[in-house]
């Protein structure tokens, strides 16, 4: 094995020990564990809640598809704002604060648009 | 290189404040006056292409935002046509927006962010921004295919619009992200530095990169067999945003296309492309000219023509290609494309001014046999219409004669270049697709001139700024074709920016 695949390590023994781990778990769960009697719907994963099986072809609310977009959007201000911390002492400080203000701004006016527009007002208003 | 050189971005930057400006304005005006909006867009696009008629010419290639970013005369050059086709494009939208009745701020918007996507990719000198300046533009296209939502085929247009795009720009990073395997580099002359000192095992992975960029590309421009989604997204988008996309998105595609062979590939990859474009410019001529013959609807007929002239702008870059082989430079290819691309566009913007137009007052089926007799219900669409559809399928003394002239005349120097016989038989091949097309573009002016129009039939009524942009396309269709020396000249002096 050459020199370079001893980086590799770190990744082989976490995988082993994840999976040892899991199999560790699970077996002695059912050696030592009781096993469950009764009623079916306790083999289920969720005893309570949800069904896990249903027909996949429901309607949601779009709303929800808004929020979930709207969510994604402004996730990425703080995607952004990580490396602009990282970068921030390499570059001339005033470009890149300007940059962000002027980022933040951009999102400043999204902002705006979507709370006149009434997306985040779930129900319609009598 | 290494400066942010903001100024420069000028553009860019006016565009994105256009657009929150347009989006704003959309909360605070009235529903009934949120139309006007269109003018704004058209008159800040107007003055964005003054600014830059105006800006001093560049010499040298410039760069802002640390090398992402190259401004020189190819680029302003298409940021000018760019601009100038939004020009056209806002003009024709008002009137359907204003019919639309919903949702003014966001077209505007978004038409005004497609524009800013396109004016990036004039500059991009970075494989990562090429592909971030890409997807505005393709997104933006998403939404405006699907604006009708209404309506199924607007819908349908969008899906279809989607799923292809998504295809084409997983294609675009897998080729990047080879390309970038095989160098090591994302700047295009860093990697065309890496290519030239490129190690042997590395050259397949080179090629593959290149290849399936090639092929992401190629959706873009409607190449085939690339060129699936283009008749029912033409025929299903609204008018307005078909003819944007009918020359933005072929535009934005050459462009690219231009710009990896130039500044990145050279002459590394010239034996393996030449075969492979000019297969392609065969197969895309033919079929864009032949399906387009039994269209009953103008604006499929149109997204076919669009793909029959993707295979004429092939031509250009097959010629490209086969002249880098042995160190000449691009010769003709660039300029005649460059020649092209800015016939096409006015050409194309004519057509689809009138179909808007037409289509305000005769409803929205977009039948050609709706067409029969327009020649008595307006003179002046007739001619107009009848000028830009001749001009498209290259009749002399039009636009488009000389464009396929200066196109097919540079694979023939290409062939003679590169000692490659098969090109001739391609440059045979365009010759033979431009009497093919006019089969197709007579037929609509035979309807035009030689049918009765129906009995019910009332007038065809143009606002006159769609009478204004409909005379200066025409003008520049027939200046372009009747004084080639100049656009000539002015194509040469772009193509010798460009390396």
């Amino acid at each position: 094995m050459g020199a370079e695949f001893n980086d590799y390590l770190p990744v082989v023994l976490t995988v082993l020990l994840a999976g040892g781990l899991a199999v560790l778990l699970l077996g002695l769960s059912a050696v030592v564990g009781k096993k469950a009697r009764g009623a079916p719907v306790r083999d289920t994963p969720y005893e309570c809640g949800m069904p896990i099986l249903s027909e996949a072809h429901t309607r949601f609310s779009v709303k929800f598809y808004l929020v979930a977009m709207l969510f994604i959007l402004f996730d990425i201000e703080v995607v952004f704002l990580y490396p602009f911390a990282v970068v921030f002492d390499d570059l001339p400080a005033s470009l890149i604060f300007v940059e962000m203000l002027v980022f933040l701004a951009i999102l400043f006016a999204g902002w705006i648009f979507i709370v006149k527009k009434g997306v985040l007002r779930w129900q319609k208003e009598e | 290189m290494n400066a942010m050189n903001l100024p420069l971005m000028l553009p860019e930057i006016a565009l994105v404040v256009l657009g929150i400006v347009v989006l704003l304005a959309d909360l605070v005006l009235p529903k009934e006056k949120r139309h006007l909006l269109g003018w704004w867009v058209a008159a800040a696009f107007s003055a964005i292409v003054v600014y830059l008629f105006v800006r001093p010419a560049a010499g040298e290639p410039e760069y802002a935002a640390f090398g992402l970013y190259r401004l020189d005369g190819f680029a302003i050059f298409m940021k000018k046509v760019f601009g100038l086709a939004g020009v056209l494009v806002a003009v024709m939208s008002v009137d359907w927006v204003k019919r639309h009745g919903r949702a003014a701020g966001e077209f505007f918007t978004i038409v005004v962010f497609a524009m800013t996507g396109m004016f990036l990719v004039a500059s991009v000198n970075d494989l990562m921004s090429m592909f971030v300046s890409l997807e505005l533009v393709t997104l933006s296209f998403f939404i405006l295919a699907a604006f009708r939502v209404a309506d199924r085929i607007s819908g349908e247009a969008g899906i279809k619009y989607i799923i292809v795009g998504a295809l084409a720009a997983a294609f675009m990073l897998f080729g990047t992200a080879f390309i970038y395997g095989a160098t090591g580099q994302i700047r295009f002359d860093a990697v065309r530095g890496a290519i030239e000192r490129l190690a042997e095992p590395a050259y397949p992975t080179l090629l593959f990169g290149a290849v399936t960029l090639l092929v992401g590309l190629g959706f873009k421009v409607a190449s085939v067999p690339f060129h699936v989604w283009v008749p029912d997204v033409y025929q299903g988008a609204p008018t307005p945003v078909t003819a944007f996309l009918s020359v933005g998105s072929k535009a934005a595609g050459f462009v690219l296309i231009v710009r990896m062979l130039t500044l990145v590939f050279g002459e590394a990859l010239s034996n393996e492309l030449t075969p492979l474009l000019a297969l392609t410019a065969a197969l895309t001529l033919f079929y864009g000219n032949l399906a387009a013959i039994p269209q009953t609807n103008i604006k499929r007929l149109m997204g076919y023509s669009s793909i029959g002239h993707a295979g004429y702008l092939l031509l250009g870059v097959v010629a490209i290609v086969a002249m880098q082989r042995g160190g000449h430079s691009y010769g003709s290819g660039v300029s005649a494309i460059i020649f092209y691309l800015f016939a096409y566009v006015f050409t194309n913007m004519a057509v689809f001014l009138g179909i808007v137009a037409f289509s305000a007052t005769a409803g929205r089926k977009h039948a050609i046999d709706d067409y029969a007799g327009l020649g008595k219900r307006s003179p002046f669409l007739a001619l107009t219409l009848t000028v830009a559809l001749l001009s498209l399928a290259g009749v002399p003394p039009l636009a488009g004669f000389f464009g396929k002239f200066y196109l097919i005349s540079s694979v023939v120097e290409a062939s003679a270049v590169a000692g490659n016989g098969w090109l001739l038989v391609l440059a045979a091949i365009g010759a033979v697709n431009v009497v093919v097309s006019m089969y197709y573009y007579l037929c609509v002016v035979k309807r035009i001139y030689m049918r009765e129009p129906p009995e019910n039939a009332s007038p065809i009524l143009l606002g006159a700024p769609v009478r204004v942009a409909l005379m200066a396309c025409m003008a520049l269709v027939v200046i372009i074709g009747i004084f080639q020396g100049p656009f000539v000249k002015m194509a040469t002096a772009v193509l010798a920016t460009i390396r």
